[in-house]
């Protein structure tokens, strides 16, 4: 227990001494609910260390400790299991009070009277000259909201003096205990400003002042009206008259519905509340630049009348304190349930009066609500057109699709059809980058983007078509595209390549030869190029130039479409004629020579050296086989 | 005879549980020259065979012999030799004889790589000509040279061969197959009496008295071919 209790306690309990005590026996009855636990827990609050109040000491959620126990202090789980073992005691003392006076109490009952008695002990059922006992003994139903919030009330002062932290619990405490109640025909305010609140004639500040309530006078509400100075005004009941109050200064408990309505009228816009704890500013118009007009504070309920977006907000406007404008709504929260909910009747369904003009789609089609009219039916019998529902269930696809339109938790339905779309042909939306090619350049299509077309009218753009038509001559050609049986065609332009120049890009293998020796142009690569950047590798080429007969230099040419490249090989004299079978050249026939010889014969020897062609030639007829295999085999054999 | 059978089967088993003359070749590449059993007059024939053969492309071998006692007769390209050019000269000095071979490409085989047949001059039995391989020479595809282990080998002249004969007394019996047997079991304790009791013994004509020939004589006797 906090230590601003101290002094109520002080008196409190030391009364309590002085009266009956209920024999306290284990709970065999009635246990408090969790709801019951979170109530003391939030009032109680949680201290880790034990602190001496009053007359004990005290740690957890308020319960009282020996001296010598938790030095180290508590944890909270420690402490709510502290708070179960000790409420025990409290549930005894209820479930004594029900047994003796045989009163059936409700969960929430029991619940809000633990609490209460495990906050200000069991004196509350002592005398007979508090209300609460009387109310619950009689049977609570049979008293007012009112009442009952005004027995629980009876215990928030303490000394003389009303402590708020008691008046916050004896609010909960009444709240939970009505919870179950349905029959409610107002609401439980209570006055919440320190200067208390005036009660006048009318509901304008000029109004007659006929009574005055101070703070924390519990009261009844049973109509509420917004005036055209901004104030929440109240009608309540003040010595048989009925008089107003600003609520604005008081505090909802409990109870309500009842009505709301502004100058007069029925509340045509939305209730919104305040939820910063800062308040909202009220600005002349939606946004921030806008005159600030006056602060209204959290909890405060406002009629939006219209909203706008601007400066990243949602502005609604509104009045307040007699000055209409508009304030950031992100700062506040819609009410539920209060769209066309009018006081006495109740949303009973809903239904289609009109259905949408278009139930047929194509597969890719939005859908299109046009045309369809919903309306609301209400407990009185009353329809009125809903503007705000909500749709869903459209799908796009083929098949036949269920519409569901809600509103306020109602819903009614309705089918549309939706149709497999069809290709109704394709188009060419982009040709290719090229379309100009030089003769033997491959078609690239790179860039193009083909469409289909469907009969929704959409448009869907494909990749997996076919081309043909393309050829290498010279000349435009057609290019058809085909997808689907369906064809698109655009033209392209085959020209004639021009030949710029030629280059030998390596020189042939061999730049020696000896005399007599044919010119070869094995490894050799010559490149084309072309006016379109174009280049490839040519083989028809014309060398000329060589004559094996003469010793020396010779410029070789090499010709192609009329330009020419040229180089330089040298022919020379034979030394003398290598030893016959001495194909690698080391002075002597050995085996692998033959070897040489068998490679030579059976692959060939075109591009062979003119001395290793001599040497292997054994028979001398210019021609290498397996005869000259078999004669070099037996010159060796004989060595 | 239940017994002789009996005995020769004892006896062969004798010879197989206790000789490990024949250990396992290498892995190293070898050329062998097999050795052969000869009569005066006779023909002998010689194997040059080629093992573990890493792949070779041409040889070339110089095979020495006594030219007192054989004189060359001809020569073919063995078995492993499926390709290529063969060719062997018998007659270059009278004392050595060159086989050389060669193929566009490796040959892998492990097999007979040539065949020689040698006449026996009028020579005195019991004698023998060793057949060594004076130089050889061996490559690859590659033109890379190919190392081989060459071993020689060596005809032997027996008087008159009578096979199954072990202990040269003209009679084929029990005798020769324990004869054979005990050379087998130590050829050093009981050798036989001379090349004409080895040839004798070599029953497949293989040059060498082995475990095979005990058993081919145990079955020329038990009358089992």
């Amino acid at each position: 227990m906090k230590l601003r209790f101290k002094k109520i306690l002080c008196i409190l309990v030391s009364a309590a001494f002085c009266v009956h005590f209920y024999p306290v026996y284990a709970a065999e009855d009635m246990r408090v609910s969790q709801e019951c636990i979170e109530l003391i827990k939030a009032a109680e609050g949680f201290s880790r260390y034990k602190y001496w109040d009053y007359s004990q000491w005290t740690i957890g959620y308020g319960t009282g400790v020996s001296e010598d126990e938790y030095p180290d202090g508590i944890t909270e789980a420690e402490a709510e299991q502290l708070l179960y073992n000790a409420v025990v005691r409290y549930e005894g003392y209820v479930n004594n009070f029900a047994d003796r006076y045989d009163v059936s109490l409700k969960q929430n009952q029991f619940d809000a009277l633990v609490s209460l008695t495990y906050n200000m002990g069991n004196i509350w059922s002592a005398y007979d000259t508090f209300d609460l006992k009387t109310y619950v003994i009689n049977g609570s139903e049979n008293y007012s909201f009112l009442d009952i919030a005004k027995g629980f009330g009876e215990w928030r002062v303490a000394g003389g003096s009303v402590i708020q932290g008691l008046v916050t619990r004896r609010q909960e405490e009444t709240k939970l205990f009505l919870s179950d109640r349905e029959d409610y025909s107002g609401e439980v305010w209570r006055v919440n400003s320190e200067d208390g609140t005036n009660l006048r004639r009318e509901p304008d500040v000029n109004s007659e002042r006929i009574g005055f309530m101070k703070m924390n006078t519990i009261f009844y509400v049973t109509e509420k009206k917004t005036t055209g100075d901004g104030y929440l005004w109240g009608k309540v009941s003040y010595e048989g008259e009925e008089c107003w109050c600003v609520l604005d200064f008081s505090k909802y408990i409990v109870g309500g519905p009842i009505e709301c309505f502004e100058n007069g009228d029925e509340v045509s816009g939305e209730k919104w509340i305040i939820t910063s704890e800062d308040g909202v500013r009220l600005r002349s118009g939606p946004g921030l630049n806008y005159e600030n007009l006056a602060i209204i504070p959290k909890d405060k309920e406002i009629i939006v009348t219209s909203t706008a977006e601007a400066d990243g907000y949602l502005w609604g406007k509104t009045k307040f304190a007699g000055s209409e404008g508009w304030c950031a709504l992100d700062f506040a929260e819609r009410k539920d349930n209060q769209d066309t909910e009018l006081p006495g009747r109740t949303l009973e369904s809903i239904y289609i009066s009109s259905m949408p003009n278009k139930l047929t789609y194509t597969e890719g089609e939005m859908f299109d609500p046009e045309g369809i009219c919903v309306k609301a039916v209400y407990s009185d019998g009353s329809e009125e057109v809903i503007p705000d529902f909500t749709l869903d269930g459209f799908e796009s696809a083929p098949g036949t699709h269920t519409i569901n339109v809600t509103y306020m938790n109602k819903t009614a339905s309705f089918e549309v059809e939706v149709i497999q779309k069809q290709l109704t042909g394709i188009e060419i939306a982009k040709l290719p980058d090229k379309t100009v090619y030089s003769q033997g350049e491959q078609l690239d299509i790179s860039g193009i983007k083909v469409n289909a077309l469907f009969n929704n009218g959409t448009t869907e753009e494909i990749q997996d078509f076919s081309v043909s038509g393309y050829n290498h001559f010279i000349g435009e050609k057609k290019i058809v595209i085909e997808y689907q049986g369906f064809t698109a065609d655009f033209n392209v332009e085959v020209i004639e390549k021009k030949l710029t120049a030629f280059e030998i890009t390596k020189l042939p293998d061999k730049l020696e030869y000896y005399k007599g020796e044919q010119f070869s142009t094995k490894g050799m690569i010559v490149y084309a190029y072309y006016d379109n950047h174009s280049k490839n590798v040519i083989t028809d080429y014309t060398v000329s130039g060589f004559d094996s007969q003469i010793i020396g230099d010779q410029i070789i040419r090499i010709s192609y479409n009329g330009f020419i490249q040229t180089f330089i090989v040298s022919v020379k004299e034979h030394k003398e004629r290598p030893l016959t079978g001495d194909i690698d050249g080391d002075g002597k026939r050995t085996i692998f020579d033959l070897i040489l010889l068998n490679q030579y014969a059976e692959n060939g020897h075109n591009d062979l050296e003119y001395d290793k062609f001599c040497a292997a030639d054994i028979n001398g007829d210019k021609i290498i086989n397996d005869l000259d295999v078999e004669i070099l085999t037996y010159m060796i054999s004989q060595e | 005879m239940k017994f002789k059978k009996l005995f020769a089967y004892a006896a062969a088993l004798l010879v197989i549980g206790s000789t490990n003359a024949y250990a396992e070749n290498g892995v190293n590449p070898q050329i062998n020259v097999s050795g052969a059993y000869a009569e005066p007059w006779g023909f002998a024939e010689v194997k040059i065979d080629i093992k573990n053969n890493p792949g070779i492309s041409a040889f070339s071998i110089n095979l020495s012999y006594d030219e007192e006692i054989l004189e060359f007769a001809d020569a073919r390209c063995g078995n492993g030799l499926t390709n290529g050019t063969f060719f062997c000269n018998g007659s270059r000095s009278g004392k050595s004889i060159k086989a050389v071979w060669s193929n566009a490409s490796d040959m892998y085989l492990n097999d007979d790589i040539a065949v020689i047949r040698f006449k026996v001059k009028n020579a005195e039995a019991e004698t023998s000509s060793a057949l060594k391989i004076e130089d050889s020479e061996f490559g690859n595809s590659h033109l890379e040279p190919v190392e081989i282990e060459t071993h020689d080998g060596e005809i032997k002249i027996a008087r008159e061969i009578l096979p199954g004969d072990a202990d040269e007394n003209g009679i084929i019996d029990i005798n020769d197959i324990v004869t054979i047997n005990l050379y087998l079991l130590d050829n050093h304790i009981y050798p036989l009496s001379s090349y004409t009791a080895e040839a004798n013994c070599d029953m497949d004509g293989n040059g060498i008295v082995e475990i095979t020939d005990s058993a081919i004589m145990i079955n020329k006797l038990c009358g089992i071919d």
